[in-house]
């Protein structure tokens, strides 16, 4: 299977009311085609991680993605990824018809992809699976064969593997020095 | 009695806010969530309100007053619609980066979400229109916020900044003893122009035989037309504007081809269609600038400077791509340019300058049209002539507009004001009240037509009460012209929506009090003119034009500039 290319853009944002509003509108407005997006807390306080992955998005126009989510006033860094030092996971649940005499090569599936089985019914079962989002879609595939009866996927998160730019110092936080959340 | 803490609202600590940003005028209308600001003003005598008879114009007005300064000029409304009215002035003012502050009053925060009367979540419908949009919820802020707001409109590119204010943080009691005024979003400073740019620029520059120089909005944005001059001094190229740039350098100048684009000059779009080097300050390369993006310049090698670099790379290549102010890069590239006379080039131009002379229906016929009625493109030129292309001139949208751009000769930086990103009907009139309060000594013109002067219309009662000393030129051809002529270009003539049914403007203005005629002879005109000059007060200058009249050239949308019409 061929696999699809996806763009993916790290974004750090001053957790504001309004700020993924804001990113929605700029998606909408410039009629961009995302594929998943993800927010979540950072280790500093007052700051979230975004992670947006694009899919058709080409050359001249994904370099203008970038450049547009960097507008946006409370989104002080905006880095495309697609190609860096990162690590990228998406995490997916998968419930798969399994009749009992299926449950073991399921199972034996699951484990090829480092997978758990969450959850067992007399005829189904749901697995989680944490991949690199591009390899998700083939990972899905191989359980095809059992038929799939839904799947749940989270979006891609990235980190990158040394320093992170966080773009601290184009922003200030409430309340002085950064208050940095003990882990 | 133990001493009272001092103690202010948050309405006065809007207005000391205000203040403190050196506000002096607001243009707004009031209403019930915005009262208690309203209330405040009195205390505030550096604050000067002008009442507008409808919000969208005091959007506009802000504009105006923006435009003429270069500092964010501020509206005020109500919240549910007069905050929805103000939109299309901020959406307009969001196209073509003029700073604003615009704030709304907005139901008291207890009930926000309730669809409470009045209510209209205008933040949600601000987003995508503001540079930034704040829901001031803590009376705290409110320094903070306002410092912010003004900081962020008139900082980096600049564009409307929105507050919404609710009713009960305007009414909260604090004490005042202090405020954080922190801006948290720092613009970051362009990197500028390196050595590897320059030397690459310098390249192009040096190799260069049909170059041409953009100026455009960015030149006057950034102030940087004495750099600008200095380059085209020294380099001996031709430049040409954009219909935002215009004014930023004199048109009179023999390296002036004129403005470029779907109704720019001969000269200067055949310039582009033939050039091998462009050489774009502060512009954005807007369809009506490039037509057929595919064929655009095909030959040309790109140098271009932005502030915005979203803006580098959208719609055209460039070779050297610049991320800086304009002033330092600039004064760079002006230190490397090797002058040549470019006498081919020039030839060229003025070949095709001869050819539009020859055909230019205002160098024929007395300046009249088939119908014997007068051209607007007339009209222009003899104000222009009147006025030694020095006085200020606020257009509206339209054929007058082009008619504007096209034959008044501007002199004097920063003259020219019109609605050109979203191209906004009724701008003019309202636009113009902010220029006059920006340069109460000088004199502004209206250039406006009869559809667009009936988009903001009620303000000639805030040009009454107000006094304000405009001198509106009404070109009147009793149709939407612009329309009319891609009707009759491109629809087989089949003019639908566009007659007006006009009523009697003279009589209209006289009812405002405002003083007036009505020219349809040519020879009418210049003495008209010179009353309306003369008159102490706003005047009416209705003329009555050839309703065949067409902007030309015209290079259709999404054409090629070799598609260009020179005739119809």
């Amino acid at each position: 299977m061929r696999r699809r290319k996806l763009h993916t853009i790290l974004a750090f944002a001053h957790n504001q009311p309004g700020v993924l509003y804001k990113l929605l509108s700029l998606i909408r407005k410039k009629r961009y085609n995302v594929e998943t997006i993800t927010v979540g807390h950072t280790h500093v306080a007052g700051i979230s991680r975004m992670t947006i992955s694009f899919s058709h998005e080409e050359g001249n126009k994904f370099e203008q993605v970038v450049k547009q989510i960097e507008k946006i006033t409370e989104i002080p860094k905006t880095e495309d990824v697609t190609d860096a030092d990162v690590i990228n996971r998406e995490l997916v649940l998968l419930k798969i018809r399994a009749a009992p005499q299926d449950r073991g090569r399921v199972t034996a599936t699951a484990q090829i992809f480092d997978g758990k089985v969450l959850h067992v019914a007399p005829a189904h079962m749901i697995v989680e699976i944490t991949e690199k989002q591009e390899n998700i879609e083939s990972t899905i595939q191989r359980f095809e064969d059992f038929g799939i009866l839904g799947i749940a996927r989270t979006g891609a998160t990235v980190m990158h593997r040394e320093d992170e730019e966080m773009g601290l110092d184009r922003i200030v936080l409430p309340g002085g020095p950064l208050n940095r959340r003990t882990a | 009695m133990a001493r009272r803490k001092k103690t202010i609202t948050g309405a006065e600590l809007m207005c000391r806010s205000l203040v403190k940003e050196g506000v002096t005028y607001l243009f707004g209308y009031t209403g019930g969530a915005i009262m208690p600001v309203y209330d405040a003003f009195p205390k505030f005598p550096r604050l000067k309100h002008v009442m507008v008879r409808h919000e969208q114009a005091a959007a506009f007005a802000a504009q105006g007053m923006a435009r003429a300064t270069g500092k964010a000029g501020v509206c005020i409304a109500t919240s549910g619609p007069g905050a929805t009215n103000l939109m299309t002035g901020i959406a307009d003012a969001h196209m073509d980066s003029i700073p604003l502050v615009a704030i709304t009053g907005q139901v008291a925060t207890a009930v926000i979400g309730t669809d409470a009367f009045q209510e209209s979540d205008i933040i949600g419908m601000l987003v995508p229109v503001t540079k930034q949009s704040y829901l001031l919820d803590d009376p705290y802020e409110i320094p903070r916020i306002v410092k912010e707001a003004f900081y962020l409109a008139n900082t980096g590119r600049k564009g409307p900044v929105h507050i919404d204010f609710p009713k009960d943080i305007a009414n909260a009691v604090i004490p005042d003893n202090g405020f954080d005024t922190t801006i948290r979003y720092p613009v970051p400073a362009p990197p500028g122009i390196d050595r590897e740019q320059l030397a690459h620029a310098r390249k192009l520059m040096a190799g260069a035989k049909r170059p041409i120089v953009f100026v455009g909005h960015g030149v006057i944005q950034s102030g940087a037309q004495g750099e600008v001059r200095r380059f085209i001094d020294r380099s001996r190229m031709p430049y040409s504007f954009t219909l935002h740039g215009i004014s930023a350098l004199p048109a009179d100048h023999p390296q002036c081809l004129g403005m470029m684009g779907m109704h720019g000059t001969v000269e200067a779009n055949r310039a582009i269609e033939h050039a091998d080097l462009i050489i774009a300050l502060g512009m954005r390369f807007d369809d009506r600038v490039t037509g057929k993006l595919d064929e655009y310049a095909k030959n040309a090698d790109v140098i271009h400077v932005e502030q915005d670099p979203s803006e580098i790379n959208k719609n055209v290549r460039a070779t050297v791509a610049v991320y800086s102010d304009l002033k330092p890069a600039v004064a760079e590239m002006a230190k490397v340019v090797e002058p040549k006379p470019y006498k081919d080039w020039y030839a060229f131009a003025a070949e095709n300058r001869r050819e539009w002379e020859r055909v230019d229906p205002v160098n024929r016929g007395n300046g009249r049209g088939n119908s014997r009625s007068l051209l607007m493109g007339s009209v222009i030129r003899k104000l222009s002539d009147l006025t030694d292309g020095r006085d200020n001139v606020v257009a509206d949208v339209g054929q007058h507009q082009m008619f504007a751009a096209r034959y008044y000769r501007f002199h004097r930086f920063n003259t020219w004001f019109n609605s050109g990103g979203l191209g906004s009907m009724g701008f003019s009139v309202p636009a113009a009240m902010g220029v006059k309060f920006a340069r109460p000594a000088e004199r502004v013109w209206v250039i406006v037509g009869d559809g667009s002067f009936q988009m903001n219309i009620q303000e000639l009662g805030t040009i009454m009460e107000q006094r304000i000393d405009l001198k509106i030129v009404l070109l009147n051809n009793n149709f939407l012209g612009m329309v009319r002529q891609w009707q009759d270009l491109f629809h087989g003539r089949r003019f639908v929506g566009t007659p007006v049914k006009n009523p009697d403007f003279i009589a209209l203005a006289g009812a405002y009090g405002i003083a007036g005629e009505r020219v349809t002879e040519g020879k009418a005109l210049v003495p008209a003119l010179r009353r309306a000059i003369r008159h102490k007060g706003a005047y009416l200058l209705e003329v009555v034009t050839d309703i065949e009249e067409m902007v030309l050239p015209m290079i259709p949308s999404g054409a090629r500039f070799s598609d260009m019409r020179v005739t119809r």
